[in-house]
């Protein structure tokens, strides 16, 4: 006994080392089918993986010896029924209980499992250890373990009761111990006492047990269990030591002997055995301690065991994995972040459409708060893109932020919003004010307009105006609580209480938002006037500033209290927040932001007056932009003058233009000349003497040359003296008349070449305008024919009247000529005809130059033709004659 | 070397259960039988030394107290005026049980705005009751506290009867949380 005892504590550390790295490959036992088929053929084991996962879940999940037994039942086969029959049997109460009820239950166990185990040869040993799967092994020889100390705790406890049972036991576990010795102490391995020592070996693997359930706490009591068994086992030891003196006497001597026998044969046998299934152990712990080869041994198994388990119970797997999940990413994160980060990266925006889709409020309420503080952040950095980027969902993240936390929307806004309405308002007013100043002074027509809205009289407002400005007080003031933050004060006046201010102003904006402003909207106070102070707030998200002042407000002044309100939200947003009345959490910066108003004042006191000379200046240099102008233009308005006064001089000394009114106009370099004159001559004559006068300019001849109207009564005795001339003339006989410059004139002329000339001199008169000739042409003839008898040329002597009558008609028209024309009947020759014709026309030609006419301005011809308005059928006579016919020898008198 | 700490704290509770009174004798020594019912809101101050804080200096608390207008059957008590308010005193008047019962509707309507707050509840005008009926009046208001009030006193303006007591405690309870 005292050898067993050696080893269980090597190896108990052992045991335990090895169990523990070996967790995961007892819970997927599933794996180590082989052995556990051979444990249920040893009927050690109960054969299904069910029930070995069972106690594992038994013991992980209470850690009270009864849990841990209980487990331990259930692998021994003992149903709870037994157990409970056992306990009920053994009316012992306390912690002990479950330990003193497993002897009876299994009293009866030993040889059934004791005995198949002698069928565990030494080969078959070996291939278990070799093959790692010492787990169950160990697991189920801590049955054994469990088993035999109980039995031999057994006589200490039931020795009153049935001494001689316990006597057949304790015989029987010798027995059982010993009688396997014998077959094989002829064998060259000593098998039996390896089977002792090995399962007294594994004794304190029932450490091992509790750390492959995983529970780490279950540990210590199945140790204490142990050391409690021991101890019992001790006890028993002596108990039987006694026990056996007193029943066996002389046959203990036996016993020792074979004992010793054992001992001596055996031992060494049993050291090599121990020294190489301590190498394996080492080689199994070697394997199990280096990663490499561990990962080598689990690596084919690992997605095996871990997809088994999760089919099984993905409940477990969830618990088990669940608690260092974090961790592991969180590891890994830190190990390699861009790799991590690549990993999720790809899941984040499904991840979070998914979210926004599932619950869209907890997506807000979870960004919501960083909102922000993050977009006062981006503002600093960059401006132009977080409005690009915002423009989108602007209205619809405003609006929940809003609706979630309106301050820090205002506060993360506030210096963007107001640089913006003042930029815009700024160019407004720019606009407003060129408009103003075009007609009147600003100041002048803003107080007019102020006097008219407010009823109060200009003088007034003057003296309003003229007050000076100060600043009596500046407080920052925490807008929920109306702590003070900051402040700051005029030295050497009237002190005002900070927190008394503060918290009646904080209190007069909850009541104006309390009870004024509509629910559900937010106004804040804008100012409070008394007397000629007011107190000017300018509201943040956290905070606001209360500036007490006195005087009319300049508006640099409340340009500089936002400015000022912006770099406190930008630079102490945070601290403001979480402002809780401790001075120490804000920074001493502020105090000083907070005076820098004051200095504004001053200075603008100073600029005050600067004024005068300023605006002297401005005046000087307005005054001198008009006169200078004015001046010149003055100087050289005056060149142009006299020069416009020689111009006209010169041209009222010419008689003829001095009677008509001329203007003479100098423009730059031009001298235009503007008037009227009666006709073109007057106006180049005016031309040509103001070009003389002024030769440097150039001449812009602007004179109409009007018509004058001439006198229509003398127009229309002109125009009837010159028809009465025109009616002089021979063959002429027209009238005229005279009306609106136009002549109308009507009557025969005897030439064509008539009517145009008396178109022409009446066109002459002056005042006449047009001239309407109607004037027909009527030309001379001469009637009378000459006949001739059949075939004679000679001229009957009673034409000599006809003669005379054509010599008076030549004399008449002495610029007449006449064409004499002698014609034929058709009778005869043509030839013949054409010759009787011709001596015809000069016999008659002769005959008027006998008569004294002048034959050059006579022709004679003869016509093929009968004479005009001879036809056929009338009598030949008529066809036998001579025409006169007068022509005007222009063309031909050549 | 000490530091001073600002603290706004509340008055609520019913009307006329001495929210007034009991800042007056706290703030000016003084006691009147008169009954002037609060308007709006009455700011008051007062500036007290606090030892033994977890600071190592000497804090000075100055307390901002604001005296709320009383809760009416017709008007509430308007919550912002609670915002931001480190601390409130609870009064009720013993001699009137229903201003009592109505604590715990304060004591939400304080914790809804401020969950950080202090709550402490102050049992007024003991002067005017027996001590048997008191002493079942404290436990009522214990098991309406809801776990959230630090602690109950039994007040009275008219005696002074742990009336520096009570602010001194909302006071140190204040600074101690911040």
């Amino acid at each position: 006994m005292a050898l067993p005892k050696e080893n269980p504590a090597d190896e108990n550390q052992r045991e335990g080392f090895v169990s523990q790295p070996d967790e995961s490959a007892a819970g997927a036992a599933a794996q180590l089918e082989p052995l556990l088929n051979l444990l249920a053929e040893l009927k050690i084991f109960a054969g299904s993986n069910q029930q070995n996962a069972e106690p594992e879940a038994d013991s992980s999940s209470g850690d009270d010896r009864a849990g841990a037994l209980g487990g331990l039942m259930d692998l021994l086969g003992i149903s709870e029924q037994e157990q409970q029959q056992i306990a009920a049997s053994v009316p012992v109460s306390g912690d002990r209980q479950p330990e003193s009820v497993t002897p009876p239950a299994v009293a009866d166990q030993p040889k059934s499992w004791l005995f198949p185990t002698h069928k565990l040869n030494n080969s078959e040993l070996e291939r278990n250890y070799s093959s790692a799967k010492t787990i169950d092994v160990s697991a189920d020889v801590s049955d054994f373990e469990i088993e035999s100390p109980p039995v031999q705790e057994l006589p200490n406890l039931t020795i009153p009761n049935s001494p001689q049972k316990v006597q057949a036991e304790k015989s029987e576990e010798i027995e059982a111990s010993i009688s396997p010795t014998n077959p094989n102490a002829t064998l060259p391995t000593p098998t039996a006492p390896s089977e002792k020592i090995y399962l007294d070996a594994v004794v304190a693997s029932i450490q091992s047990m509790p750390n492959l359930l995983e529970e780490p706490t279950s540990i210590s009591q199945p140790t204490e269990i142990l050391e409690e068994i021991k101890q019992d086992l001790n006890e028993a030891d002596n108990a039987m030591e006694r026990l056996q003196s007193l029943i066996f006497g002389s046959q203990m001597s036996d016993i020792e002997q074979v004992k010793i026998l054992l001992a001596e044969n055996d031992l060494p046998g049993v050291r090599h055995l121990m020294a190489s299934i301590n190498d394996k152990l080492g080689k199994l712990e070697h394997q199990i301690y280096d990663p490499q080869e561990l990962i080598a041994l689990m690596l084919p198994w690992i997605a095996e065991i871990l997809s088994r388990k999760i089919s099984d119970s993905r409940e477990e797997v969830v618990n088990a994995i669940g608690p260092i999940i974090d961790e592991v990413i969180r590891a890994k994160t830190l190990e390699n972040k861009s790799a991590m980060s690549s990993a999720i990266a790809e899941l984040l925006p499904d991840a979070l459409a998914q979210q926004i889709v599932n619950s869209p409020a907890d997506i807000a309420k979870a960004i919501a708060p960083e909102i922000g503080l993050a977009i006062k952040e981006q503002i600093r950095l960059d401006q132009e893109s977080i409005a690009q980027a915002l423009a989108p969902e602007m209205g619809k993240a405003i609006t929940a932020q809003i609706a979630l936390e309106r301050d820090s929307m205002v506060d993360a806004l506030y210096p963007v919003i107001g640089s913006t309405i003042a930029k815009y308002m700024a160019e407004a007013i720019k606009t407003i004010n060129e408009k103003v100043s075009n007609s009147l002074s600003i100041e002048g027509v803003r107080r007019k307009i102020r006097s008219q809205v407010q009823g109060v009289s200009e003088a007034e407002l003057i003296f309003r105006e003229s007050m000076p400005f100060t600043v009596q007080a500046i407080f920052l003031i925490h807008k929920a609580s109306g702590l003070v933050i900051a402040e700051a004060q005029h030295p050497g006046e009237y002190q005002l209480e900070s927190e008394m201010v503060a918290g009646m102003l904080t209190a007069i904006s909850s009541f104006v938002n309390e009870c004024i402003v509509q629910p559900g909207q937010i106004s804040e106070l804008n100012q409070i006037e008394y007397g000629d102070s007011k107190i000017m707030l300018e509201i943040a998200g956290y905070c606001y500033l209360a500036v007490v002042t006195k005087g009319e407000t300049p508006a640099p002044f409340i340009k500089k209290m936002r400015q000022t309100v912006s770099i406190i939200i930008i630079n102490y947003g945070q601290s403001i927040n979480q402002f809780n009345g401790n001075p120490r959490t804000i920074s001493d910066d502020l105090q000083p932001l907070l005076e820098s108003l004051f200095q504004i004042v001053t200075e603008e006191k100073e600029k005050v007056s600067k004024p005068p000379i300023a605006l002297v200046g401005i005046g000087l240099a307005t005054l001198s932009l008009i006169l200078v102008p004015w001046g010149i233009y003055q100087y050289r308005s005056s060149i142009d003058r006299r020069l416009e006064a020689n111009a006209i001089t010169a041209l009222a000394s010419t008689p003829e233009l001095a009677v008509y009114r001329l203007d003479v106009a100098v423009d730059g370099k031009t001298l235009k000349l503007t008037g009227k004159l009666p006709n073109q001559e007057l106006r180049t004559k005016a031309a040509k003497i103001a070009a003389s006068t002024v030769p440097q300019l150039q001449l812009d001849n602007k004179i109409i040359a009007v018509d004058v109207p001439p006198d229509p009564v003398l127009t229309a005795a002109e125009v009837q003296r010159i028809t009465a001339v025109l009616n002089q003339s021979s063959g002429v006989a027209i009238s005229s008349r005279y009306a609106d410059r136009k002549v109308t004139v009507e009557g025969t002329v005897i030439d064509g070449a008539d009517s145009q000339k008396i178109a022409q001199s009446l066109k002459q008169i002056p005042g006449v305008q047009s001239v309407v000739s109607t004037v027909k042409l009527d030309p001379l003839k001469i009637a009378t024919r000459i006949y001739f008898d059949r075939g004679t040329t000679t001229l009957d002597s009673t034409y000599g009247e006809i003669i005379a009558s054509v010599k008076n008609f030549m004399d008449q028209y002495p610029q007449k000529h006449i064409k004499i024309i002698g014609h034929s009947d058709r009778t005869g020759e043509l030839v013949t005809n054409q010759q009787l014709s011709l001596r015809r026309a000069v016999a008659v030609r002769d005959a008027l130059v006998r008569q004294g006419a002048d034959p050059k301005r006579l022709v004679a011809v003869a016509s093929p033709n009968p004479p005009a308005g001879v036809e056929s059928n009338q009598p030949l006579l008529l066809s036998r004659c001579v025409l006169f016919e007068p022509i005007t020898k222009t063309a031909n008198s050549k | 070397m000490s530091v001073t700490i600002s603290k706004k704290m509340c008055m609520i509770g019913d009307f006329g259960v001495g929210k007034t009174s009991l800042i007056r004798r706290f703030v000016d020594r003084q006691f009147s039988d008169q009954y002037l019912s609060t308007v709006g809101v009455k700011i008051s101050r007062k500036s007290i030394v606090l030892e033994n804080t977890k600071q190592q200096e000497d804090v000075t608390a100055q307390l901002l107290i604001w005296d709320l207008e009383g809760h009416t059957k017709f008007k509430g008590i308007a919550p912002t005026y609670l915002q931001g308010a480190s601390g409130v005193l609870i009064v009720a008047d013993v001699s009137r049980s229903e201003t009592v019962e109505r604590i715990s509707e304060h004591v939400k309507l304080f914790s809804s705005v401020n969950p950080k707050g202090s709550i402490i509840v102050a049992l007024n005008k003991v002067d005017l009751i027996d001590e048997e009926k008191l002493a079942l009046l404290v436990e009522i208001s214990h098991s309406i506290g809801q776990g959230k009030v630090l602690a109950v006193y039994t007040t009275s303006a008219k005696t002074g009867k742990d009336v520096d007591e009570i602010f001194h405690k909302l006071a140190y309870t204040m600074v101690e949380q911040a």
